[in-house]
């Protein structure tokens, strides 16, 4: 899966009205909550058999930190 | 742990609801409507039942078992009552309701605090039981008051409960019953003393797509046909579904409808499945329950909708 793969799932776990750059703040008018959260955690699962422990909303600032952990 | 258990039967379950419905409209109106919308597609909740204030957990409990004891009330000789929110700390909640369903004075009473897994926990404990040949009947019951243990200003739990009481019969019979246990010393899901309904979202993700799974495919032969998980969340059920691949028509799902029953949860589940559903005849099932503890417990068990009375009511409040 590469990296625009990836973002055009994390927008729709965003719900993100305008596709996603790295830099994309993790703020309005993206919705980035515990649901949210939940969405990224299962496609961290399913995607690359990842669990992350312990993590809350506000561990991640941009769509970077997302990014992040699917290169890790 | 593992254990298989010979010659069981489950005769009956019952499960009571208040009729006083709470709404995602309801929800959307305190939270706003994005929020709830969202709220909807991943937890899947449309609707939960709550009791009036003051409601005892003993007070569902005895509506849902009186039908099933018409008959068997003699024979019971082990109560296990399943809740997380007794109305006393003490005297423990089955020893009372020993008196209040007119149940002899030799039954062993105990009360069983597990959460979301107490009813598959107190499955397993009955099968212990029934491994001696004294016991006849054991009568589970229990369920929870939980819609006024929550924070009214957390989206993520406010509306999520509903109070539910269930009691089922557990007797001889020629069924055999596999049992998966596990527990983990975990406080991510936690209700304190005195305190509100608290849960770590992530950790209890990763727990159940992990460890359930794990122990429900540890249960799975060619012969079980649907899976019926506690009601936590459509998303992680599907998960769960998933992972352990299962079609979704061999998961069914009330939580839209029910909302999450706590320990009454499974018990519910059944019942619906049977009386508004149209469940019949003969299911290999892998039930499972899993909650705070963190605990998880399953069981692979032949169920028989044709034989098995399960009966399902709606209280007026």
């Amino acid at each position: 899966m590469n990296d625009t793969d990836i973002l055009a799932e994390l927008a729709d776990i965003l719900a993100a009205p305008e596709p996603l750059t790295p830099e994309t703040p993790l703020e309005p008018p993206l919705t980035w909550d515990s649901m949210a959260l939940l969405a990224y955690l299962a496609f961290l699962r399913f995607r690359f058999n990842k669990l992350l422990p312990g993590v809350s909303c506000k561990d991640f600032r941009t769509v970077a930190d997302l990014l992040a952990h699917t290169h890790v | 742990m593992n254990q298989t258990f010979h010659g069981l039967r489950l005769e009956a379950v019952s499960c009571v609801v208040p009729d006083y419905r709470t709404t995602i409209e309801d929800y959307a109106a305190r939270f706003g409507k994005d929020i709830a919308e969202r709220y909807s597609k991943v937890v899947g909740i449309q609707q939960t039942f709550n009791a009036k204030p003051g409601t005892k957990v003993t007070d569902l409990v005895r509506m849902a078992a009186d039908p099933l004891l018409e008959e068997h009330r003699a024979e019971i000789d082990v109560l296990l009552h399943v809740t997380q929110t007794p109305h006393l700390d003490a005297p423990p909640e089955s020893c009372l309701l020993q008196r209040y369903l007119g149940l002899g004075e030799h039954v062993i009473a105990l009360d069983i605090n597990q959460g979301c897994a107490g009813f598959m926990v107190a499955l397993q404990t009955a099968a212990h039981f029934l491994l001696h040949p004294s016991v006849r009947h054991v009568l589970i019951c229990g369920g929870d008051v939980l819609s006024n243990r929550v924070d009214e200003n957390d989206h993520a739990t406010a509306f999520m409960f509903s109070d539910v009481g269930f009691a089922a019969l557990v007797g001889r019979g020629d069924d055999d019953w596999a049992f998966a246990n596990g527990t983990a010393g975990s406080e991510a899901i936690s209700l304190p003393h005195d305190g509100t309904f608290k849960m770590d979202g992530t950790d209890v993700f990763n727990f159940t797509v992990s460890k359930v799974p794990e122990q429900i495919l540890s249960l799975r032969t060619p012969e079980v046909d649907c899976l019926l998980l506690h009601q936590s969340n459509a998303f992680i059920m599907r998960q769960i579904g998933r992972l352990c691949g299962f079609a979704p028509e061999q998961v069914p799902m009330n939580i839209a409808d029910y909302g999450n029953a706590s320990s009454a949860s499974i018990p519910l589940l059944l019942c619906d499945l049977a009386q508004n559903h149209g469940w019949r005849g003969k299911r290999t099932a892998i039930l499972s329950g899993y909650g705070c503890g963190l605990t998880w417990v399953s069981a692979r068990i032949p169920l028989d909708f044709d034989s098995t009375h399960f009966s399902f009511s709606i209280y007026v409040t």
